[in-house]
């Protein structure tokens, strides 16, 4: 599998804190990676300073053999890589059209995704003229993917995708997130280790900014100690 | 509310504030059927639409650059006056024999060319390096106000210029139920229509007013969406500033062009921008015309009654007043802020 990110020794700050004190991480291309720590670990600052919304002091954001560091946010985006923030960030005045609509910097891209959109996200479909803030946290949520996949992403940067949800709207974005396999990749930052353990493919733990541990997730599901250790979860 | 396929959704909230809106309308409607005759009516009413129009042309800039950019751009006025005398100059600078309206249709093309290069010059060297220092932005705005009516004062002294003759078919009058109303006021009105309706579209029907209504809401997102919004602002700053300058050079063949013209636009175009709720386009276009109506009316009122036309101001304000008390994010304001 050949790696289509690859993030080395990262450092960046946000004004005089030092967050990310050294985050390295390799995400191999059409698996879904899963980064996990406790809260205020890093995991969204990792995901912001790949996307240039912070731009990294020292280390390297490498995506398909390139630089990014020192890349504008929109440059990156045209790169390939989507993001979905943490509570969604869909526009809630646009409709659910709108919403793809903005996502599409190349004229036709959303035309060609649409089926697949739609497959994926059937609901989408029927609400095409509603507005964002009209639908609920589920159906949100999978707006919020979509949106991410109209512009042929090749990486998606998933931030909490089940931060807010109901259990039974949990399952239907983790559903959505298990049929992204083999249309892109996938960095997801998961608080949930139960949701982040049935989804991942390999697992990133970073704590205090620092990369601790990495591997497969079947194998971290099974050390108990480990997880217990760094995420307080069984 | 519906789900059906096609139909356009419109929110309680939207209801309400168009409801409001009517009601105020309606309010004004009878007043002015009560109180006056037929012709005094006719001249009220295009009177005040044509006033509102005048308004929406400076607030229409002031309140999407506020929405897109949280800039409180107070040199907006400035960009009004400014266009009227680009424009007196170009209309001027014309060689002898061209006829007049060549002379004004390139005067309209020049003023707001010129605002939207200004404006554009402007954003790129004097506001973006404050997007980060809200009051920074208001302190050089206003200090831009003030140095361009001072270029202007020095350049053309202070007393102002004397209205540029408009095309002959526009410097008539035509009656109104008896009454005589001006053609060329009626010109306003209907350019500030045309261009209140092509804002209107760029808004709700082109790309790039999807970008202007996605970046108000939240301006990182657009950008992770492979948008560069810089350039976004650039251009809806510079479109600002091209309306209201345009907006000067037609109100100048009625209005004349004078240094102070700007500021007096300013404070009613920040009323009508609040009255409409910060940011709403929709509320701006419909809150200028309210406010053009309200003075209209009560300053015939004013006259009729106190011979006075001082109530004219005042009612503005006590519009203002009575909206915020009934909605205090204004008539299309986000609850929330």
């Amino acid at each position: 599998m050949s790696t289509i990110l690859e993030l080395q020794d990262l450092h960046t700050f946000i004004g005089q804190y030092h967050i990310l004190q050294g985050v390295d991480l390799a995400v191999g291309e059409g698996s879904v990676m899963v980064l996990l720590g406790r809260n205020g670990a890093g995991k969204t600052t990792t995901l912001r300073s790949i996307l240039g919304l912070w731009q990294p002091a020292r280390g390297r954001v490498v995506f398909r053999g390139q630089v990014l560091n020192g890349c504008p946010p929109h440059e990156i985006a045209r790169r390939g890589i989507g993001y979905v923030p943490e509570y969604r960030a869909i526009f809630r005045q646009l409709t659910v059209e709108e919403n793809l609509k903005i996502a599409e910097w190349r004229k036709g891209q959303l035309a060609a995704r649409k089926k697949m959109i739609f497959e994926l996200f059937p609901d989408l479909e029927k609400l095409y003229y509603w507005p964002g803030g009209q639908l609920s946290g589920g159906q949100q949520q999978m707006l919020a993917i979509a949106r991410a996949l109209v512009a042929e992403n090749s990486l998606l940067l998933i931030d909490e995708p089940s931060e807010g949800l109901a259990p039974v709207l949990i399952e239907q974005v983790m559903e959505a997130i298990r049929q992204l396999r083999g249309h892109t990749t996938v960095l997801l930052v998961e608080q949930n280790f139960r949701v982040a353990s049935r989804l991942g493919d390999f697992y990133t733990l970073i704590e205090d900014g620092r990369t601790v541990h990495s591997g497969r997730m079947a194998d971290l599901a099974a050390d108990q100690a480990l997880v217990q250790r760094y995420l307080g979860a069984a | 509310m519906t789900t059906t396929t096609g139909t356009i959704y419109r929110s309680s909230a939207t209801r309400r504030s168009l409801l409001i809106s009517a009601a105020f309308i309606a309010a004004l409607l009878l007043a002015n059927l009560l109180l006056f005759n037929p012709g005094q009516m006719g001249v009220v009413l295009l009177s005040g639409l044509y006033q509102g129009m005048l308004f929406f042309l400076v607030a229409a800039g002031f309140s999407i650059v506020f929405g897109l950019l949280d800039v409180l751009n107070l040199a907006q006025g400035s960009f009004f006056m400014l266009g009227a005398y680009m424009g007196f100059f170009v209309y001027g600078a014309l060689p002898p024999g061209t006829p007049i309206p060549v002379r004004f249709v390139c005067a309209l093309i020049a003023a707001a060319a010129g605002g939207g290069l200004l404006g554009a010059l402007v954003e790129r060297a004097l506001i973006r390096p404050l997007y980060a220092r809200p009051v920074f932005q208001i302190v050089l705005t206003f200090g831009l106000a003030i140095v361009f009516t001072e270029i202007i004062r020095t350049i053309y002294g202070p007393a102002g210029l004397i209205p540029v003759q408009p095309p002959a078919v526009l410097d008539t009058t035509f009656p109104v139920f008896g009454a005589r109303f001006e053609t060329y006021r009626l010109f306003i009105i209907i350019t500030g229509a045309v261009l209140m309706a092509g804002v209107l579209f760029l808004l709700r029907r082109t790309r790039l007013g999807i970008i202007i209504r996605a970046g108000v809401q939240d301006r990182e997102m657009v950008q992770t969406l492979g948008i560069p919004i810089g350039r976004i602002f650039t251009l809806v700053f510079a479109l600002g500033c091209a309306v209201a300058a345009f907006g000067g050079m037609v109100a100048a063949p009625y209005l004349g062009a004078y240094p102070s013209m700007g500021d007096q636009f300013l404070i009613n175009t920040v009323i009508v921008v609040v009255l409409g709720g910060m940011s709403s386009f929709e509320g701006t276009a419909i809150a200028s015309i309210l406010v053009g109506l309200t003075r209209a009316t009560v300053e015939q009122i004013s006259l009729q009654y106190l011979q006075t036309p001082v109530l004219a101001s005042l009612s503005i304000l006590l519009l203002m007043i009575v909206v915020l008390l009934v909605r205090p994010s204004g008539l299309f304001g986000r609850e929330n802020g």
